[in-house]
């Protein structure tokens, strides 16, 4: 896999909850680059996953503090940026989808005026401009201009999360990080969404770093894997081979995917006491 | 013998003056023992199917018979159907009490029915589901997710009933959680011996536990499948 110049690199990223010395660590020192490629980051709920997504955006919560050797983003040291300069960034540069577009969106906006709130925040145009531009944005993710008046509570799920993902792309950032955008759909949904997503990210060039738990949908639509456990990185491989990854986390969460295949059978179970500190790098 | 019958059931939320036909002339029979699937997209009325047999929902026409008992609509479930009957929900923390710890939730349903000696049987119900009995002093949002869901059915089990229902039971759980509640699931109808009613949309879920299942569409059962077909999942 060829990697032109990486945009986003991760050195040595930990949370710790809690800023005194002896907190515990729930992402623990752990490291990788995203260039213009599909980067899945897996592993089960409560590995870290989504706090690594959240420390990137320096969106972590208090108690929570991250801290990291190399934090970069381009040429931008995300590690040394204020308030203004995070504005700046998020929505622009960086973008960000959550698991569940109606807690993402503003129930009591129309999703025409979200839409343009995200024109405006990151540039001056005229009013006729943003109006092409938000039309082309929500011919580009598979809706009409007929949304626009709509509030987000009227929306199925899988046209809220469109809508969320057109307002992420609308400012052509070069990172879309996407926590989980398929679990709040239903199965029929999650292919269309990501591929949705894959076309829109291959078409402007951009990267994308998935966080999901689903290791058969990485495999399907990411290029690299990173597999976490307790906050470690525990297996790294091309998405495509993480069928046939040696590590006995990944076997085990690549085949606990019920079929009718595994019919009177018991499916594995992770055996939660193996040695997490083998952990590559 | 047919444990559940369903004929030709209707059930609409009329809202002003246009109905919607949530269910519509919907005919189905579950064997005794057997664990029966049914699956489809949301918003085709599989939760809803559920609901009507476990009498939630009350407000539907046609005829149903559990067991013995046949159903009459607007009624309550009275007598052993209250205990013949259970249901597991989707979401695990919203179907436990917040303020209830684990006990007392395990509890509540044995004292109702007047069963000796609630408390013991409360802690063996948790270990029945793998569960280890010191968790009984705590409170719901100190469980983790796949934990709550086996409280959940923990408490389903406890008074012994001949059909299960379980609503997307594994759909708020990641795979590997996921895969333990199956396993479980597994256990139990092996040894218990009762009929489920398992409503998915996860086809692989449905392939795995189910001996027969019913795709549904839009408040209709589509298409009957057989075992041999779902092994092709």
């Amino acid at each position: 896999m060829t990697t032109e110049q990486p945009e986003l690199v991760v050195r040595d990223l930990s949370v710790h909850a809690g800023a005194a010395e002896g907190a515990r660590a729930l992402v623990d020192r752990i490291s990788l680059t995203v260039g213009k490629e599909r980067v899945a980051l897996v592993g089960e709920s409560g590995s870290g996953k989504s706090l690594t997504a959240r420390a990137i955006m320096g969106v972590l919560q208090a108690p929570l503090v991250a801290s990291a050797s190399e934090l970069r983003f381009g040429s931008t040291d995300l590690r040394a940026l204020g308030p203004r300069g995070w504005n700046a960034l998020r929505g622009r540069h960086l973008a960000l989808v959550l698991q569940d577009p109606r807690r993402a969106l503003n129930a009591v906006l129309t999703v025409g005026r979200q839409l343009d709130e995200m024109v405006r925040l990151h540039g001056r145009f005229p009013y006729a401009q943003r109006r092409e531009r938000i039309a082309a944005m929500l011919r580009a993710v598979g809706l009409t201009t007929d949304v626009l008046a709509a509030y987000p509570g009227t929306l199925s799920g899988g046209m809220g999360q469109r809508v969320v993902l057109a307002m992420m792309l609308i400012n052509d950032p070069e990172l879309l990080i996407a926590d989980e955008p398929t679990s709040a759909l239903d199965e029929a949904l999650r292919d269309q969404m990501l591929e949705l997503m894959c076309e829109l990210v291959d078409a402007r060039g951009m990267g994308l770093l998935l966080i999901s738990h689903d290791l058969q949908q990485v495999a399907r639509y990411c290029d690299r894997a990173l597999v976490m456990f307790r906050g470690r990185i525990v297996d790294e491989c091309p998405a495509p081979a993480l069928a046939h990854s040696t590590h006995p986390y990944t076997r085990t969460l690549w085949s606990c995917r019920p079929s009718g295949r595994t019919y009177g059978s018991d499916l594995p179970v992770l055996d939660r006491d193996w040695q997490a500190g083998e952990a590559v790098q | 013998m047919s444990d559940v019958v369903v004929e030709s059931l209707r059930v609409g939320f009329t809202g002003g003056r246009s109905g919607h036909m949530v269910l519509d002339s919907l005919d189905l029979a579950i064997d005794a023992g057997e664990t029966f699937g049914v699956i489809g997209p949301s918003g085709c009325g599989k939760s809803t199917l559920l609901r009507v047999i476990g009498g939630v929902e009350r407000r539907w026409g046609g005829h149903i018979r559990l067991f013995e008992h046949s159903l009459a609509p607007r009624q309550r479930f009275m007598g052993s159907l209250r205990r013949t009957v259970q249901m597991v929900f989707q979401d695990p923390y919203a179907s436990l009490h917040p303020r209830h710890t684990i006990e007392r939730a395990l509890a509540e349903p044995l004292q109702v029915h007047r069963v000796p000696q609630p408390v013991r049987a409360a802690r063996e119900a948790l270990e029945e589901v793998g569960l280890p009995a010191s968790l009984a002093r705590r409170y719901p949002h100190q469980l983790s997710g796949g934990q709550r869901q086996r409280v959940a059915i923990a408490r389903a089990l406890l008074l012994k009933p001949r059909l299960l229902l379980l609503d997307e039971p594994t759909s708020a759980l990641d795979l590997s959680t996921q895969a333990g509640v199956l396993n479980l699931l597994n256990r139990l109808k092996a040894a218990h011996r009762m009929t489920l009613i398992l409503v998915s949309h996860d086809r692989g879920v449905i392939a795995h536990l189910c001996d027969r299942a019913a795709i549904m569409a839009a408040g209709r059962i589509v298409r009957l499948v057989e075992r041999s077909e779902l092994s092709e999942d």
